[in-house]
């Protein structure tokens, strides 16, 4: 981890010398004797006490694409040091008393939280169809958000106790309903794309076993680029909303 | 593949041109006859011929699917025990659900009958050759077609979502589409069983 964090700070150490050989592990120090948790949470995830109380929340440090002012440790430390700048009011004020050193440290700390687990994707108000005995194929439901600034592309999943997974949408014109596999679906930067019944599914192919009313089922979403969110939706006979 | 769309259509905007909405009843859709549908004799339950004509008497809600339909198919099921329930007693034993697969290279009569047997319903499932699907497919003035697609379902059906309203002389009444609530389908199953029909 720590040659690629200092890859990631691209800088020699701070002139009069940084003793301490592992600055994020003396940012994750200062991370909480400094206060920052008060707002950031111990894990920086924007869940912090007082996060309730400020507009706008503190964003969840693991998503790159949430900084404001740029998500690498040179910028982290600058940000540090000078509070959140720019039209829009933050509550994140600046630090100017902090040592270089210190500023350096607590942006290495930070960087290995956006490495721990970017919050890609959220994922709202899922469920998953439940099917008559021996069907061999049943549908799962949700609303994908991505919170990020930069669009989100599902490209696969994977379903726990299902032979495949794939990715469908039903199109209806006329009185007649079409349904046709999607290779993909783009989630736009800041938007959602609703998964429903007589629209884009996951088709869920092959269960091993019945999928009955009040169980639950884990998903695998698998998005380009390399990212995974993994997802435990509920069984039901028909969406909660519809009694 | 049999394309019968634009008749189906045709025959609906005559339909609800000639025929003025009645103010009786919110929900309640203006019955008619339409000139389609008809008896019928395809595979029912346990490979038996089943024709529509032992439904004499009965108020019947026919449709359209096959069992490897993830979505629109078991959509319009759980609509259908929802029509179920709204008419509480009044419709037991008057009301048969009947679901006619457009598949029947994978739907077998025993296949079909365990898939509706999940649903709370009165309901008959139906098969046959593609011939004698087909046909009904045509006189309901329905249509498909079987899509091959990069699935491993290898194919799948793009069917009509049309739910035919049938009464107790085997003619169709009303047709709901997919939009259709629940509500709007008891009402119009209420609606005859109150005539008697």
């Amino acid at each position: 981890l720590l040659p690629l964090l200092a890859a990631a700070c691209g800088r020699p150490p701070p002139p009069g010398g940084d003793r301490h050989p592992e600055p994020a592990a003396r940012g994750a120090e200062l991370f909480r004797s400094h206060g920052c948790i008060a707002c950031h949470g111990p894990e920086g995830h924007g869940d912090g006490l007082l996060a309730g109380s400020l507009d706008p929340k503190p964003r969840d440090l693991r998503d790159p694409s949430s900084y404001r002012q740029g998500h690498t440790a040179e910028q982290i430390s600058r940000t540090i040091g000078m509070g959140l700048l720019g039209p829009k009011v933050s509550p994140m004020p600046s630090y100017p008393h902090l040592t270089r050193a210190d500023k350096d440290a607590l942006a290495a700390w930070v960087v290995t939280l956006q490495a721990s687990q970017p919050a890609v994707a959220r994922v709202r108000s899922g469920w998953v169809r439940a099917a008559p005995p021996g069907a061999r194929v049943t549908a799962a439901y949700f609303a994908l958000e991505n919170p990020g600034e930069a669009e989100l592309v599902l490209e696969s999943a994977e379903a726990e106790g299902f032979d495949s997974v794939e990715i469908h949408e039903t199109l209806e014109q006329d009185g007649v309903a079409r349904m046709r596999p999607l290779n993909r679906l783009v989630i736009p930067a800041g938007g959602a794309r609703e998964l429903a019944p007589g629209g884009a599914h996951l088709m869920l192919i092959g269960p091993h076993q019945p999928v009955q009313d009040g169980e639950r089922r884990r998903l695998t979403l698998r998005f380009a680029g390399g990212t995974e969110l993994a997802v435990e939706l509920p069984v039901r006979q028909r969406p909660e909303t519809d009694s | 593949v049999i394309r019968l769309a634009g008749f189906l259509a045709a025959v609906l905007a005559v339909g609800a041109g000639c025929a003025p909405r009645p103010e009786a009843e919110a929900d309640a859709p203006a019955l008619q006859e339409y000139p389609i549908g008809g008896d019928f004799v395809l595979t029912g339950p346990g490979g038996e011929p089943w024709s529509l004509e032992q439904a004499r008497g009965k108020v019947v809600l026919l449709f359209f699917g096959y069992t490897l339909c993830p979505d629109f198919c078991p959509m319009t099921l759980s609509k259908l025990v929802q029509v179920d329930q709204a008419l509480g007693d009044a419709d037991d034993g008057k009301l048969l659900t009947v679901f006619v697969s457009l598949d029947p290279e994978r739907d077998s009569p025993e296949g079909i009958a365990e898939y509706l047997s999940y649903y709370a319903l009165e309901a008959v499932g139906l098969t046959g050759s593609r011939e004698e699907i087909d046909a009904v497919v045509a006189s309901y003035g329905g249509s498909y077609s079987l899509d091959e697609v990069d699935s491993a379902m290898r194919y799948l059906v793009t069917h009509s979502t049309y739910v035919y309203l049938i009464d107790g002389d085997g003619r169709v009444r009303h047709l709901y589409g997919s939009l259709d609530d629940a509500a709007a389908i008891a009402a119009g199953v209420r609606q005859l069983l109150a005539a008697g029909e």
